[in-house]
């Protein structure tokens, strides 16, 4: 089972659209995939039209005696599950605090999964917590989506000193664009200083889109609803791109 | 969570969908006509496992349920007989593991018509699916299987209650065991297991005819299997069923005339004989990439001829040994086995079954302790060979007395010999695998097409075999002591031996 991570320190950088849409193509594709929505806001499970959990529910990623496959809901596509969240992960933070092995902790939980899921997904929280530091622990591949501006470039280049400082091993990090405005040259010119500053940044990008953006009215994967369009083709493409930067 | 299962009939279905319309919105997700055919192996044990596996023109599908998303899917035209023929490395590695030895059988084939609907709830989340499903067959009667999506058990009860409001009569097993019932098959119904429920009050003869009747109908039904040669285990299972056929005429003896009893262990004896061969052959050949492995790479090559030879050996042996089974000799020797059951001349043993079997098991118990303990590192290997054959016969009371025993105390009893069987059993092997080779470099040596790196392969291998059957040797020790154990002697004699507690 490989677990791959959606992070970013900062909010609002499509990063619940990446997860839910390549959770998707990743289930589409045969694999069992679970998608772990550990943001209070719980946006990922409203994308499904899941509802959020009872309260407290946050207690079952800390308590190994609690099941965690309990929770999780069946999405309307195949192979694709998804644990929900609610607002009570906001205290998943003390909570993990608390517990035995405080940095590690969240890896061990996970481990439940294995043999059920070939693949789990987890839509972050932002911000650097206790809680991130034991998602990317737990991470095999740590998938950040960057907007190209100047504060986006510098919570980047944040997120890979934390990562140096505290030594966390993750086996990918890998950035894309994300919400890129090609009308802007502000981005296209960000665009090219981070690609020659940084050759981990991938190619292909997902745009700043009214379609994509209306997700939220469709409550559902892109990919899954409009198949044909012009976005949901270049979401494949990072997530081809993506892939073919695992094999 | 589990899936629901409905006979209906075209009203009820039509007014279950329109009742389940009016809670929830239900939604028509696709409708299709489809020519399905079953495959499993003899014994079923796709379906033990909980799948079923089936072909659909242009792909093949394994579900855990009958109309469940498929569990593992691949686009193909013929469909493998054996695991290692699939190409798809997941399905190859799914029935690497579920199949073994046995080849894949087409079992029916029918044609079905699907529609499936979803329910969705005030979020418009889909929250139970609904299949119809129409056979051509079985009348076109259709059927509904309700399946709620995983998290959503308690939303969809709703949908279950409506079922029996509309009179649908609920499945007690699935869909697809009411459409293999109707065409008369019944599926998980044979396994090779020897499962017969034996009475505390039945006599000896009483308990060996149940147990006989059992053996007969396992031969029987495993012989079109090895006529068709669709695997090696429908003649292994036949060669087991005979071979305890016998175990149980010669063991025991109470149960049947003596010389009734001699004349059909003579004439099962004969049969076993006609196939000794061809069943090592089959062993040699399943072991095929064990043999290989023992080699270096660079002699490979000479293994093949070898196992070229092997094949057609095997060939000849298989038709000729059909060629038995199709014949007269055969048809008698089993006809007249039959009609002596159906009426044994005399009343024979009175003795109760379960005394018998505690006298038996236990001296054969005491037997194979006493001739263990004499077996030092020096001692000939015919001694391990006589050990073998006593283990055989303790294996096979157990067996047919097990359940008239305490049934966790019994299968413990069964894998601390199977455990110390499998060292004598190895052992065994590799000393029929040697016999055959070197017979087989000795009967060709003479001819002049023989290459060298063939003899070289054969002369390497016997080199391996021989030192892991110096290591099987030297693992017997250990072995016995394993078996020779405190525990086991103390549960023997707790079942078993006379004047001992009776937990049964």
């Amino acid at each position: 089972m490989r677990i791959i991570s959606f992070y970013s320190i900062k909010g609002g950088v499509g990063k619940t659209t990446a997860a839910v849409n390549f959770a998707y193509l990743n289930a589409r594709d045969g694999e069992k995939t679970l998608l772990c929505d550990l943001d209070p806001q719980a946006s990922a499970s409203f994308y499904f039209r899941i509802k959020p959990m009872k309260k407290q529910s946050s207690k079952i990623l800390v308590s190994a005696k609690k099941k965690a496959s309990r929770y999780v809901r069946e999405t309307d596509y195949a192979n694709l599950d998804l644990l929900p969240s609610d607002i009570s992960f906001r205290k998943l933070d003390i909570r993990l605090d608390r517990a035995r092995n405080p940095k590690r902790h969240l890896a061990e939980t996970l481990r439940q999964f294995t043999g059920e899921y070939d693949s789990l997904f987890i839509d972050c929280p932002p911000n650097i917590t206790l809680l991130s530091e034991n998602i990317f622990r737990a991470s095999d591949i740590l998938l950040v989506p960057v907007i190209p501006t100047t504060l986006s470039k510098r919570t980047y280049e944040q997120l890979r000193l934390f990562l140096s400082k505290k030594d966390v091993r993750v086996e990918h990090v890998i950035p894309f664009f994300s919400l890129v405005d090609r009308r802007k040259n502000s981005h296209k010119e960000m665009m090219s200083e981070l690609w020659d500053a940084h050759d981990d940044f991938l190619k292909h990008y997902i745009p700043y889109r009214s379609e994509i953006e209306s997700m939220g009215t469709l409550r559902a994967p892109l990919p899954a609803v409009r198949p044909r369009s012009e976005n949901s083709r270049m979401i494949e493409l990072v997530w081809r791109e993506i892939l073919d930067r695992l094999a | 969570m589990k899936e629901r299962h409905f006979r209906a009939d075209d009203d009820s279905l039509q007014g279950y969908l329109a009742l389940a319309e009016n809670q929830f919105e239900l939604e028509r997700e696709s409708t299709q006509d489809s020519r399905l055919a079953l495959y499993d192996t003899f014994d079923w044990r796709l379906y033990r496992k909980g799948f079923f596996a089936c072909a659909v023109p242009g792909s093949f599908l394994v579900r855990k349920a009958f109309a469940a998303s498929p569990h593992l899917e691949c686009e193909m035209e013929v469909i493998p007989k054996t695991w290692d023929r699939f190409e798809n490395e997941r399905l190859r590695s799914f029935m690497k593991d579920i199949l073994g030895d046995r080849a894949l059988l087409p079992l029916l084939d029918f044609e079905v018509r699907e529609e499936n609907f979803a329910a969705r709830n005030e979020d418009h989340k889909i929250i139970c699916r609904l299949s119809t499903l129409t056979p051509a067959s079985d009348g076109g009667r259709p059927y509904l299987l309700i399946k709620p999506l995983k998290g959503y058990a308690r939303e969809s009860e709703p949908l279950y209650a409506l079922a029996a409001e509309s009179a649908m009569e609920e499945l007690r097993t699935s869909i697809l065991e009411e459409l293999l019932r109707a065409q008369g098959i019944h599926p998980g119904e044979y396994s090779s297991k020897l499962d017969v429920r034996l009475d505390k009050g039945q006599t000896i003869t009483e308990a060996a005819l149940v147990i006989l009747h059992h053996l007969l109908s396992t031969m029987k039904i495993n012989i079109p299997g090895i006529i068709a040669d669709y695997d090696t285990e429908f003649l292994h299972d036949f060669r087991v069923a005979s071979r305890r056929t016998r175990a149980c005429l010669s063991q025991l003896k109470e149960a049947l005339p003596r010389d009734a009893a001699k004349k059909y262990n003579k004439d099962f004896k004969n049969i076993a004989q006609r196939c000794n061969v061809l069943r090592d052959l089959d062993v040699f050949l399943l072991e095929k990439q064990r043999y290989y492995d023992l080699l270096p790479q660079h002699l490979h090559r000479g293994l093949d001829s070898y196992f070229a030879h092997v094949r057609r050996d095997r060939k000849s042996r298989q038709k000729k040994f059909t060629a038995f089974l199709q014949g007269e000799d055969f048809k008698s020797i089993l006809d007249d086995w039959e009609g002596f059951l159906a009426h044994p001349e005399t009343p024979g043993g009175s003795d109760p079954a379960i005394a018998v079997a505690r006298k038996r098991i236990y001296g054969r118990f005491r037997k194979i302790i006493n001739e263990g303990r004499k077996i030092t590192d020096a001692s000939p290997d015919r001694d391990l060979h006589t050990l073998r054959i006593e283990c055989k016969k303790l294996r096979y009371l157990l067996e047919f007395s097990k359940s008239l025993f305490p049934a966790a105390k019994m299968k413990k009893l069964v894998q601390h010999l199977k455990d110390f069987q499998d060292n004598l059993g190895e052992f065994n092997d590799l000393t029929m695998q040697q016999i055959n080779l070197k017979e087989y470099l000795e009967r060709s040596s003479g001819e002049p097409r023989r290459n060298q790196l063939e003899s070289a392969a054969i002369g390497g291998l016997l080199a391996a075999l021989h030192n892991r059957q110096i290591e099987v040797r030297e693992e017997f020790c250990q072995r016995f002591a394993d078996f020779d154990s405190k525990e086991i002697h103390s549960l023997y004699e707790e079942l078993f031996k006379r004047g001992k507690g009776r937990a049964s």
